[in-house]
């Protein structure tokens, strides 16, 4: 931990869009959202880059939060991470910017730009985290925030809030597992931070464990077959919101977990044979979906998942040479996904219409759009110049050195999902932008404003200048990210346009080609209206039995008898504690005569207690009974005890007494029937016979003194207390002191609501009281 | 239901209880005492005067459950304290004042115990007391609980 203006100033990257969230969240009026909100996103993205550009990386500036427990907060702050952070808040910058055109003077607007905002700083957390847990945390809090966004519209779209809680059940179960993996990690790599864990050396078995775990949070996050199908579901969300978190980052959450991890796990045998084809079927489904699309906005929801697959392909081979591609590729992605995505919004905006079969010749209203969107349909397709024939190239290359068979499945996956890719950007641009409109809507479609234009523009113009820039890229980005993920330098050709007539260029005109031919092919053919979405049926189908059995044991234990659920609890607590009541023969009595007459005192009034029949007089002589227990509590000096024994013992009388007032209009019914007094005995016997039995072992077994010891000298020293008791409570084990208040807090507002209820059950239902009357006269 | 009787002993008890859950709050760090002890005092306090004086004279300004709340509020507020100072989450600050003698940070936290026991019990108490017991006739003083259901 070194040069102390650097460690804060990276604290400001995630500081700053969430400050910003928080602030546009409260604030009054839409356009303060939009500056403050668009505000902390680019002094993220000034001080990442900042960074980046420093040189002085890697650094690991950490916040202490239990150091006891090995737990703080620690950032990784290499040439990777930043440059993830550092194009999270450029394009976070860009769509806030494009979402205060899009979403103009509103409220939902406000609350939009806010979590947008929030999101970002998780997103931004959890790239630059270096332990596994905080990048848990923040891994769940992208899901939470996804699930605020794509219910955003749920006032007019049924379909928002189904999606967004699918999209949340599937990343956020996925997770589950992960966690498991990363405690499984910890434990075995001994440490919980990322850049320790690299230098672990974890067996092969190991790798697998970790690698099996991890994969789920990995598939169900970034959309993988057979989970992708919250993907496309997603899209009921507002464009902006789609273009950021559904193509451009979270979705990728999973990719760069497996860029993480891959020094970590990547010599488990399954990790290629897993990844592959699941990254192959992705990529290949994904285009083929997004081809028969009719809303261009669906057909880049498909893309992404098709992209995605490509990723996965990428990561899974595994070498570090395949690291580079996956970067750049990554990269390459985000850029031109989210301007296309909002190229998709600003067609929407001027043409009122998203259906394939309806837009055409848009080019005449806006010249500006369409070379905008040729520019990122290219780099998409992978054509030169663009970024995105770079990282196409690269990708290729690097299939061509892996394992036969995966290389035959990865080379199939990709070749297929790449002519896919061709011909839908192709019929995505031509029936957008040329022919001649379809509906009123494109005919009379206007020019969009500037501000609609402004976002898509910059990132076409990123994604230009990155191709021709090219050894530039490679230089001051490429490399060290690369080299900060695999922890070595790579020996790898700089990267080019033009590399001479090499097999990934043959590839690449093949590809090209074929997309070409296959939308020629596919020219005339009818439109599916609408696509069903594979998996989600399936995915409610599970949901709807899960339900089906939770109501089930709900019902076993809903109903109005107290009695049962005493006795559950009587039962399962002191059951197994009966077999020890015979511990008590083995207990030395040694009783002084006080404590005998206490005693004799208890046992009196529990013969009374026996032959009371008012209930408010039983509950008195309850409270007796206790207060004398408080008595015999002093008498074997602990002073506590039966201080709080005493108060607790009033008060329980007190509100005995008051929730009896609730049922004086019930006589007491005397049952006479036998079987439930014999339940009832039971349950009592139980009770009483554990109790003891719990009790006697404690005073047989011998007594373990060195944790007393450890408080007797420690209380002093580090609590500056003298009374164990409370200096536990208070400092030594606070945290469950700070839950147990908690609790009590919650039982007395519990107490307050049930007791304030306008309808008492028992009244509200006339049955419920007919059933009682009936027993207490029987 | 008002008994003079009551009304009269508990001037002298009330203030009695409230003195001593203050004295248990205070010593409590080094002899029996503490904030949970403290609390119990606090809500038998608040019960008795509930009992002698109904619940309408007994309604504070700021209700029950927020005093809880508060309470609650105050244990994390001193559990998250000394990050402020650097120091790890959990960590008590002590020392010496030169006229109050011995300090110490778990005092908020107690002090937050206390608030939240107390409170939640006085809470608990109130609702009970009161929730109608027959035929919707309501004690005296319910009415004012319940203005704002519809």
């Amino acid at each position: 931990m070194m040069s102390s203006p650097f460690e804060n100033l990276a604290w400001t990257i995630l500081l700053a869009p969430a400050l910003a969230g928080l602030l546009s969240l409260v604030s009054r009026k839409t356009t303060t959202a939009a500056v403050t909100s668009i505000t902390g996103s680019l002094a993220a993205f000034t001080v990442s880059l900042l960074l980046l550009l420093s040189g002085e990386t890697p650094q690991y500036p950490s916040l202490a939060w239990a150091p006891e427990l090995g737990l703080s907060v620690t950032l990784r702050l290499d040439a990777a991470t930043l440059a993830l952070a550092a194009m999270i808040s450029f394009i976070g910058a860009i769509i806030l910017q494009f979402a205060s055109s899009y979403f103009g003077p509103t409220d939902k607007g406000r609350r939009a730009m806010g979590t947008l905002a929030l999101f970002e700083a998780a997103m931004l957390g959890l790239v630059l985290s270096d332990g596994l847990l905080a990048l848990f945390v923040f891994w769940e809090l992208t899901g939470i925030c996804s699930f605020f966004l794509i219910r955003t519209d749920a006032d007019k779209r049924d379909d928002a809030y189904p999606a967004a809680k699918r999209a949340l059940l599937v990343t956020a179960g996925g997770a589950l597992p992960m966690l498991i993996g990363f405690l499984y990690l910890a434990h075995v790599g001994d440490s919980t931070r990322l850049s320790e864990l690299v230098r672990a050396d974890l067996t092969t078995t190991q790798q697998t464990v970790v690698f099996g775990l991890v994969l789920l949070g990995v598939v169900t996050k970034s959309a993988q077959w057979p989970f992708h199908f919250w993907l496309p579901g997603a899209m009921a969300a507002p464009t902006p919101i789609s273009a950021f978190l559904h193509s451009a980052t979270m979705v990728k959450a999973g990719i760069i977990l497996l860029l993480y991890l891959q020094p970590i796990a990547a010599g488990s045998p399954y990790w290629m044979v897993t990844l592959v084809p699941l990254g192959a079927i992705t990529c290949v489904w994904g285009a083929y979906q997004a081809l028969t699309q009719d809303d261009i906005k669906l057909l880049m929801a498909w893309s992404t998942v098709s992209q995605l697959g490509l990723l996965t392909i990428t990561a899974g081979l595994g070498t570090d040479l395949a690291v580079r591609a996956a970067v750049l590729h990554l990269f390459a992605h985000a850029v031109f996904k989210a301007g296309l995505f909002l190229t998709v919004g600003a067609v929407d905006h001027a043409a009122h219409t998203r259906s394939l079969g309806s837009l055409g010749g848009l080019r005449k209203a806006s010249p500006v759009l369409v070379v905008v969107a040729v520019v990122l349909g290219g780099s998409m397709m992978g054509l030169p110049p663009f970024a995105g024939f770079l990282s196409k190239e690269l990708i290729l290359e690097k299939v061509m050195l892996a394992h036969p068979v995966v290389h035959a499945i990865a080379i199939a996956g990709i070749a297929l999902g790449s002519v896919g890719t061709v011909a839908y950007t192709l019929r995505f641009l031509i029936r957008t932008f040329w022919g001649s409109a379809r509906s009123e809507g494109a005919r009379l479609a206007h020019a969009p404003p500037w501000s609609f234009l402004a976002g898509p523009a910059i990132l076409a113009g990123v994604t230009l200048a990155a191709g021709l820039g090219a050894p530039w890229v490679d230089a001051l980005f490429l490399e060290p990210a690369s080299t900060a993920l695999v922890g070595s330098v790579l020996e790898a050709p700089t990267l080019a346009l033009w590399h001479g007539i090499t097999p990934a260029l043959l590839w690449s005109i093949g590809i090209v080609t074929a997309g070409v031919l296959l939308v020629r092919r596919m020219r005339g053919r009818a439109l599916r209206d609408f696509v069903r979405v594979e998996g989600a049926d399936g995915f409610e189908s599970f949901m709807a039995v899960a339900q089906r059995v939770g109501r089930g044991i709900a019902k076993l234990f809903a109903g109005l008898n107290p009695n049962l659920y005493f006795a559950v609890i009587v039962l399962a607590g002191f059951g197994a504690a009966v077999p020890l009541a015979a511990e008590v023969a083995k207990i030395e009595l040694d009783v002084p005569l006080g404590g005998g007459v206490l005693l004799g005192m208890l046992a009196a009034l529990l013969a009374i207690l026996l032959r009371l029949r008012g209930r408010l007089t039983r509950a008195l002589t309850l409270g007796l009974i206790g207060s004398v227990v408080a008595v015999l509590f002093r008498m074997l000096s602990a002073p506590d005890l039966m201080l709080t024994q005493l108060l607790v013992e009033v008060l329980m009388t007190v509100f005995l007494a008051l929730s009896l007032r609730l049922l004086m209009r019930y006589p007491i019914a005397l049952r006479k029937r036998l079987g439930p007094r014999l339940g009832q005995l039971a349950v009592a016997l139980v009770a009483g016979l554990g109790a003891a039995g719990l009790a006697a072992a404690l005073l047989v077994t011998p007594r373990d003194t060195r944790l007393l010891s450890f408080y007797l000298e420690a209380a002093p020293e580090i609590a500056k207390g003298r009374n164990l008791v409370n200096v536990i409570l208070v400092d030594f084990r606070s945290l469950d002191t700070l839950v147990e208040t908690i609790v009590v807090v919650l039982a007395a507002l519990g107490v307050a609501g049930l007791a304030l209820r306008r309808e008492v059950p028992l009244r509200a239902r006339p049955e419920a009281t007919a059933e009682i009357k009936g027993g207490g006269q029987a | 239901m008002k008994s003079v009787l009551l009304q009269q002993v508990s001037r002298v008890l009330v203030p009695l209880a409230l003195a001593v859950g203050v004295a248990l709050l205070l010593k409590g760090h080094d002899e029996p005492g503490g904030g949970f002890v403290a609390g119990l005092a606090l809500g038998m306090a608040g019960v008795l005067a509930l009992a002698a004086y109904g619940l309408r004279k007994t309604r504070l300004r700021l209700s029950s459950e927020v005093g809880a709340i508060v309470g609650i509020a105050l244990t994390i507020v001193s559990l998250l304290l000394p990050l402020l100072g650097g120091d790890a989450m959990l960590t008590h600050a002590s020392g010496t004042l030169p006229i109050l003698g011995k300090w110490h940070g778990a005092l908020l936290f107690d002090v937050g115990v206390m608030l939240a026991v107390g409170c939640g019990s006085m809470a608990a108490a109130q609702a009970l007391w009161a929730t109608p017991t027959n035929g919707g006739q309501e004690p005296s003083g319910a009415q004012s609980t319940r203005q704002e259901e519809p």
